[in-house]
């Protein structure tokens, strides 16, 4: 236990560090919070909701498209349901999905791009054409092109944006690796006579990872568009779901009498993106000091 | 009035820790023609001295809070950007850096550089007129073939090149107060030398003033009238270089003279054990794939038949010029590079292309010290499995018994134990060499190769390494390879001595033979070139003329001949061979014999 506190120790003091760091700019400070308020409702949305029968598909046709009020905080929509409900459990269903996105490209893209720039030579070779396959489609064509073969539904979505992600972490974790792999650690391993794979995955990897990160959290934000896009085509989410893309796509037909349906949902994919850029900014800001502001 | 003066200068700088003070200077002044020392390690405030005199200072995180900064009356910093940068900067003050490899930009060649300095410093300047005139200033800073240097670009000059380039930018425009930043401190001792003597020339030339920022007591005690040795941020002792050299009144000064004056120590002679390593006929060529030009069979010779033995409890010293092949030959020692051709043999068993078990035992005996401690601890990792990744690859053990070891060895080396939970950017560097021991320790190696174990650390941790070193060989009967451009470091530790010059051995033998009787032109001419607190005025420090040849296309005959004083027709055809000149010291000179007497 008291090891496991000594361990913890020098992280709470560098995560205090980063914090002091982010905390110097206002707009990241800002964003950080915002951050914060959409992932606890996105947890604890069950409870924040007023109705939460109107996340399926609850009918109540007598209050459909009623607009802002005070019991109806977005209004309502077609079929009577709370926007504001829905809105909120969007915040779920998005940042599921887009952590689920990322996440699993990370998964296949960072051990990928390790392993091309530790080894070099022909496994760098077949790995980054693989991923020049890949990154010759358009990120969202692809994701189309597989959605069509798997069916539509939210995790095919998802599954077929990390396929067509992960090529971009490849690139970023391999030139690092390649950089890496040339300090002074790295050849202090290789003579204490560390194994090859323990020296990419344990010393060369950790350090690669500062970038992807940066990149990791942005990405969040393109993600989220591109799993509502895939919505509002009606190849992502399916009804009822309370997904923000197709919010937009079901409401776009009574727009712009009934302007509350779309542009509700349409903030929060505004709010959420920008905030997520932002925080990318500011991790960025944190990882690498050289592009700090004066 | 004095020409350059500060006065209660105080600067602070503002990070997650606090505030912290990084300049408190009360009183300095220089006067006009002067060369004043600034003397103090990396972290004492000179970089930020500097940088706030020229007003260029980042801040935010620093700050100035108080103080004035007087050039010929006029404050400095109650200037604007603006008016630093018509009437100051460049105009009245220049100031070189210390590192020629990042401060010239790669993109554009030295001609375009230099005359667009002249260009907007001197408003209707035309271009060929400003090509005149860098040509001129080029053949001030005495590089030949001025015109053809404009149109080249920075990477395809070497280090002292570029340094010369960046004196005559700093020469352009005139300025009369010349601020140099450790301008020698990524430079070979041969070229530090010449550019030492090329500024103090066109300092009296130009009857201009120097402001030498240096970390090492040595190059001042050359070069500077007036020395200050800046402590924390303060200047704690000033005098005139002479009277602080002979008496100095505070203790951090004086270990900052002892740190240059190691010549007085040697090491202890030792009785060589039996025979440890035996490296016969080593080569290491790099292929050059020059894929544009197609040109074939191009290759760089790093490491050129090298042979010599070590024997149990022997420190070798293997001293050169940078690029001389020093660090490429222990890493193909070490197998780290494939070796072109040539024999390496441990305890008598082939250590080189031995089957994986061999391979893994011979890894196991023999361990490196890296130059700097920065960047050979893995910063993501904690101390405890830093210091346990020998052991986690040798021996099984379980993880209290592994804490335990790292524990014993972490003491052994005066760290204390609860750094296990730490991680490296905690420690100071010289903190950092000690954990590097450690872990170099953690298998029960052999051999222990140092390379360059106490340049990047200051001076009170450098002693205080030798020592540790020296008593951690004598505890564990280690042998020592020890590479070191710092011949104080070398004479203290090693018994053996071997002079490299392009990828070759030009002379071996044993440390006291080596120091006291060089019998190669080379040796002794890099020996010369080293600046001591002896050395009084610039006339006693020799240099070494000339580029270290390419290795790619190494000069016929010697390679050392066309640097050489005492080279003759012979030298250019014929390549020498060693020879042993009784005792096991050997020289590759074909005129050694005749020169013992003419040296």
């Amino acid at each position: 236990m008291s090891n496991l506190l000594q361990t913890l120790r020098p992280r709470i003091k560098s995560f205090g560090e980063s914090l002091y760091l982010l905390a110097r700019n206002k707009l990241s400070l800002l964003a950080l919070i915002v951050m914060i308020l959409l992932i606890l409702s996105a947890i604890f949305a069950n409870v924040i909701i007023p109705y939460p029968q109107d996340i399926a598909d609850a009918s109540h046709i007598e209050d459909k498209l009623l607009p802002p009020s005070a019991e109806h905080w977005m209004g309502t929509d077609e079929l009577g349901r709370d926007i504001f409900s829905r809105v909120v459990y969007g915040a779920r269903v998005s940042l599921r999905s887009a952590l689920g996105a990322v996440g699993l490209s990370l998964l296949i893209g960072v051990p990928l791009g390790a392993i091309a720039g530790s080894f070099g030579g022909w496994v760098d070779n077949v790995i980054m054409r693989l991923t020049d396959v890949f990154l010759s489609f358009p990120p969202l064509l692809l994701a189309i092109a597989m959605v069509a073969v798997l069916g539509s539904s939210l995790n095919n979505a998802v599954l077929a944006i990390s396929l067509s992600w992960w090529p971009w972490y490849t690139r970023l974790i391999r030139g690092q690796a390649i950089s890496v792999k040339e300090r002074k650690f790295v050849q202090a391993a290789e003579t204490i006579g560390t194994g090859k794979l323990k020296i990419i995955f344990r010393h060369i990897m950790p350090n690669c990872i500062s970038p992807v990160i940066v990149q990791a959290s942005m990405d969040i934000g393109g993600v989220i568009l591109t799993v509502a896009s895939l919505s509002f085509l009606g190849l992502g989410a399916q009804l009822p779901t309370p997904e923000w893309g197709l919010m937009i796509s079901m409401g776009r037909t009574y727009f712009p009498d009934k302007w509350w349906y779309c542009i509700f949902p349409g903030v929060a994919i505004f709010i959420t993106v920008l905030c997520f850029n932002l925080m990318g900014d500011a991790i960025r800001e944190i990882l690498d000091p050289k592009t700090r502001k004066k | 009035m004095a020409y350059f003066e500060i006065k209660n200068l105080h600067v602070t700088h503002k990070s997650y820790e606090g505030i912290k003070d990084v300049l408190d200077i009360e009183h300095l002044t220089i006067e006009r023609g002067e060369t004043y020392g600034l003397v103090g390690e990396s972290g004492q405030g000179k970089t930020v001295l500097a940088l706030t005199i020229l007003k260029l200072l980042a801040c935010p995180p620093g700050k100035i809070e108080s103080g004035e900064i007087l050039l010929e009356g006029e404050n400095l910093l109650a200037l604007s950007q603006r008016q630093m940068q018509q009437r100051i900067r460049g105009s009245k003050i220049a100031m070189i850096f210390q590192d020629p490899m990042s401060c010239l930009n790669p993109v554009f060649t030295v001609g375009s550089i230099m005359t667009d300095v002249l260009q907007t410093r001197r408003k209707g300047l035309s271009r060929k007129k400003a090509t005149q005139e860098a040509v001129k200033l080029l053949q001030e800073v005495k590089l030949a073939d001025a015109e053809s240097i404009l149109s080249k670009y920075p990477h395809q000059l070497s280090g002292g090149q570029r340094q010369r380039v960046i004196i005559a930018l700093a020469l352009a425009c005139g300025a009369e107060l010349l601020i140099a930043d450790e301008p020698t401190r990524n430079l070979d001792v041969t070229i530090q030398a010449s550019i030492l003597k090329l500024l103090k020339e066109l300092q009296q030339k130009r009857n201009m003033t120097v402001l030498f920022i240096a970390n090492n007591l040595s190059l001042v005690s050359a070069f500077c009238d007036r020395v200050g040795i800046l402590y924390n941020g303060k200047i704690i002792e000033e005098n005139t270089t002479s009277a602080l050299i002979a008496a100095p009144q505070q203790e951090y000064t004086r270990v900052l003279l002892d740190a240059v004056k190691a010549e007085s120590r040697s090491a202890e002679p030792v009785e060589g054990g039996e025979e440890l390593l035996r490296v016969e006929h080593l080569k290491k060529y790099f292929d050059i794939n020059d894929d544009i030009k197609h040109q074939k069979h191009l290759c760089l010779k790093a490491v050129d038949d090298v042979s010599f033995t070590l024997r149990k409890g022997e420190v070798l010293g293997i001293v050169g010029e940078s690029g001389c092949g020093k660090s490429t030959l222990v890493n193909t020692i070490l197998n780290l590079f494939e070796p072109t051709d040539g024999e390496v043999w441990f305890e008598g068993k082939p250590a080189l292309g031995a089957g994986r078990k061999g391979g893994s035992a011979f890894k196991k005996n023999v361990q490196i010290v890296f130059q700097d401690p920065y960047w050979s601890l893995n910063p993501r990792w904690l101390i405890k499995d830093i210091v346990a990744e020998p052991i986690e690859v040798y021996e099984r053990l379980g993880e209290a018994d592994k804490i335990r070891r790292v524990k014993e060895l972490l003491t052994m080396v005066g760290i204390e134990e609860d750094a296990c939970y730490k991680y490296p950017h905690e420690f100071s560097g010289g903190q950092r060499q000690r954990i590097a021991i450690a872990r170099s320790l953690a298998s029960q190696p052999k051999l222990v190769v140092l390379d360059e174990p106490t340049s990047s650390i200051d001076v009170f941790s450098q002693e205080q390494i030798l020592a540790l070193l020296k008593d951690l060989k004598k505890r564990f009967g280690l042998t020592n390879i020890l590479i070191s451009h710092d011949l104080g470091v070398v004479h203290e530790m090693a018994n053996k001595i071997a002079v490299m010059y392009l990828g070759k051995i030009v002379e071996f033998g044993s440390a006291e033979e080596i120091f006291h009787h060089p019998r190669h032109p080379y040796t002794k001419a890099l020996f010369d070139s080293i600046p001591s607190l002896a050395t009084q005025g610039m006339e006693g420090l020799k240099t070494l003329e000339g580029q270290i040849p390419s290795p790619i296309n190494p000069p016929q005959g010697c390679a050392f001949h066309e640097r050489c004083a005492w080279a003759c027709d012979r030298c250019s055809c014929e390549t020498p061979q060693q020879t042993d000149l009784g005792g096991g010291h050997m020289v590759s000179c074909l005129r050694a014999e005749e020169l013992t007497e003419l040296m």
